[in-house]
């Protein structure tokens, strides 16, 4: 947030004012231009009907004008038209307008006599050339707009002018009007879209305030409410990641706290039996202790080896080199790797594998999964029981089962046993309450389940469901 | 002495008793919470160590129906020593607010849990002098020494522990069960007339006018004069 507020050219404010602005100001440009050409078109159309109608008003007043003097003639005799009138413009005494000058008109007999002009046109030439009709004239360095007028049958030619000076002056003004308010409210329309905008950010400020209050380790949601719609699904997604930060940190303090506890009982032995040893008078007493320091060391190594695998298993992608593999491969291999211990409890391994369980994984994570749960199996299983693998698969899932002839752990346990260093209440075995821990990562890591139950041989049955692969035959050939 | 010790760890447990033994204390070791609170049901203990993390309950639990008066057999008071492996201040003080007399964190030095042991019965027991004196007689629990007059007297250690409860509780009568309880711990074999030859010898030692006998009832040493 502050760095898109400060390189403003990454700010949503500055790049929503700036588009906002020119889409108006384009917008009034055009409506503005629009106007123009056409309130042009309007004056000129309006200016040019004015002026053929003054054409012919002066048309027809001229041609009574003349039939009056032909009557006069007539009687009298002599020429009509002898003397050219001229209405003075320069004779403002009377009620008159600034514009006056701007208008001209001549009327000419059909002899080429001028009989009447306004006092600005020229006396010798006609105002056009054209006989009938509109035209452009230049006049006395000026553009002027005449309309011409024959009469028939008097033959008397009406030229109205009018300076296009007036019109551009006309249309000036009109434009002026149009594009001042527009000009003059940009920068008050500016202000307003920009008190709107961050009137309409705020929420997404206030956001940022609370993602950057929020302490590493201490990550909670972000509330939804006065969250526009537009950024709810960030904070959702947010909220999600948060979630998802918070466990694996509250994981992680847990797991280093457990660690430290744990390690705390058998340092504690260590150093009694150790005092005890030191202190005792009588040989078999010290020999006691000596043993049990031995015990003690082997259990504080075993538990900082599993505490080793759940740390190096716990980072997310841990799990990801997988290779095709065969389940029953890895069982095999387990199996023979505990023999020995099985052995000397007496105890009866098998393995029954209905299939081979084809699948991909991690090959190093299931071998120490395996040899977790076979370990766990002949540890709590009391001499000359048995414990048998099987693996089955059918098409969606391949089923591990490890059931031994052990103990069981009571329904109400169950939950409990995936749980870091749980041991069991019965448990009379040493171990350090990781084992199961570390084969939950696994199986997740494997998008597999775990369920616990009672075995056939007695004890307990622990099942972990794998998902088939889609194409078990393709892995065959990789 | 006779000690309760609720410690679910086989080595630590095997380790404590072992020490706690070598000291002169009887140890009666119970490795969860069931068979601790059934101890306190039928035994008279003089201090308790207790685990915190056991697999079936929580050793604040029993602390907490130990000071409900819920075992008829045991003094509430029984001073409780707390053994666990949570340092957080706020654990200690949960413990100690849940009615513990002390707390230790493990590891710990077995001399230290030694002493504490000893500190706790010494205040149990209203003394603020770690040294027991009676007339010309001094006994010192830490150091294990009797002196008469001054000069020391050997004791084996069941003299000593026998001489240090009569003392605990001068004026009050000790029945030969009771000495016996606070000489061995559960599964001990009890040697036949181990007492009366213990109080023989203790007589022989420190005088016979010290410890007087109540035929058919026990033994006392009466509050000095």
């Amino acid at each position: 947030m502050t760095l898109s507020t400060r390189s403003g050219n990454l700010s949503i404010r500055h790049r929503l004012l700036a588009t906002l602005l020119s889409v108006v100001a384009f917008s009034w440009l055009i409506t503005a231009l629009v106007v123009y050409f056409d309130s042009r078109h309007e004056i000129e159309e309006l200016f040019d009907a004015h002026l053929a109608q003054s054409a012919r008003a002066l048309l027809a007043m001229s041609e009574h004008e003349l039939a009056e003097q032909q009557i006069y003639q007539s009687m009298v005799g002599g020429d009509g038209f002898t003397e050219s009138i001229e209405i003075p413009y320069a004779d403002t005494s009377g009620p008159g307008h600034e514009y006056e000058d701007k208008l001209a008109f001549q009327v000419w007999t059909s002899d080429k006599h001028l009989a009447l002009h306004s006092g600005n046109a020229p006396t010798h030439q006609p105002l056009s050339d054209k006989e009938a009709g509109f035209s452009n004239q230049l006049i006395d360095g000026g553009l002027w707009r005449v309309f011409s007028l024959t009469g028939q049958p008097s033959g008397i030619r009406i030229l109205v002018a009018q300076s296009l000076e007036i019109r551009n002056e006309l249309i000036g003004a009109i434009s002026n009007r149009l594009l001042t308010p527009v000009l003059l409210s940009l920068p008050v329309l500016a202000l307003l879209i920009w008190y709107g905008i961050t009137h309409a950010m705020r929420p997404l400020l206030r956001l940022a305030e609370n993602v950057r209050n929020l302490e590493p380790g201490q990550l909670k949601p972000l509330p939804l409410q006065d969250i526009p719609d537009e950024s709810r699904p960030l904070v959702e997604s947010l909220n999600l990641l948060f979630g998802q930060l918070q466990h694996a940190f509250d994981n992680e303090r847990r797991f280093t706290a457990d660690a430290a506890h744990e390690l705390r009982t058998p340092l504690a032995a260590l150093k009694v039996q150790a005092q005890v040893a030191l202190a005792a008078s009588e040989e078999t007493a010290r020999q006691h202790a000596l043993r049990h320091i031995i015990q003690g060391v082997d259990r504080a190594t075993h538990l900082v080896e599993q505490l080793l695998t759940l740390a190096r298993l716990d980072p997310a992608d841990a799990l990801q080199e997988t290779a095709p593999l065969k389940l029953s491969d890895i069982c095999r291999e387990t199996l023979a790797e505990q023999a020995n211990a099985a052995q000397q409890k007496r105890i009866e391994l098998s393995l029954e594998a209905n299939c081979n369980g084809q699948m991909t994984g991690n090959e190093a994570a299931l071998y120490i999964m395996l040899r977790n749960l076979i370990d766990n199996a002949i540890r709590y299983t009391p001499e000359e029981g048995s414990v048998c693998i099987k693996i089955d698969c059918d098409q969606e899932t391949t089923r591990l089962s490890i059931s031994d002839s052990g103990p069981g752990i009571p329904v109400e346990e169950h939950s409990k046993v995936m749980k870091r260093f749980y041991r069991g209440n019965a448990a009379q075995a040493p171990g350090s309450g990781l084992g199961m821990s570390i084969v939950q990562r696994i199986i997740e890591g494997h998008n597999a389940t775990i369920g616990l139950g009672e075995s056939v041989l007695g004890g307990l049955a622990i099942r972990i469901d794998f998902p088939t692969p889609a194409d078990p035959a393709n892995l065959n050939e990789t | 002495m006779r000690l309760l010790l609720v410690e679910d760890d086989k080595l630590l447990g095997d380790g404590i008793q072992a020490g706690l033994s070598q000291a002169g204390y009887a140890v009666d070791w119970m490795e969860n919470g069931e068979s601790a609170e059934s101890a306190l049901r039928t035994e008279a203990y003089e201090v308790m160590i207790l685990d915190l993390g056991l697999p079936d309950r929580s050793g604040l639990e029993i602390l907490k129906r130990l000071r409900n008066r819920q075992f008829s057999a045991q003094d509430s008071g029984l001073p409780v020593l707390i053994l666990t492996a949570r340092d957080a201040v706020s654990d200690r003080v949960t413990g100690l607010d849940a009615g513990a007399d002390d707390y230790m964190i493990k590891p710990f030095d077995l001399d230290e849990l030694n002493a504490r042991i000893r500190a706790l019965t010494r205040r149990h027991h209203g003394r603020a002098n770690p040294l027991i004196t009676h007339n010309n007689l001094t006994l010192d629990p830490a150091a294990h020494a009797v002196t008469l007059d001054g000069q020391p007297v050997k004791l084996s250690r069941r003299e000593f522990a026998i001489l240090q409860l009569l003392l605990e509780s001068r004026g009050r009568v000790l029945s030969r069960r009771q000495l016996e309880e606070g000489l061995y711990a559960w599964g001990e074999e009890v040697e036949s007339n181990a007492v009366e030859v213990y109080i023989h010898h203790l007589r022989k030692k420190l005088g016979s006018g010290l410890i007087r006998t109540l035929r058919g009832v026990g033994y006392i040493i009466d509050k000095p004069a």
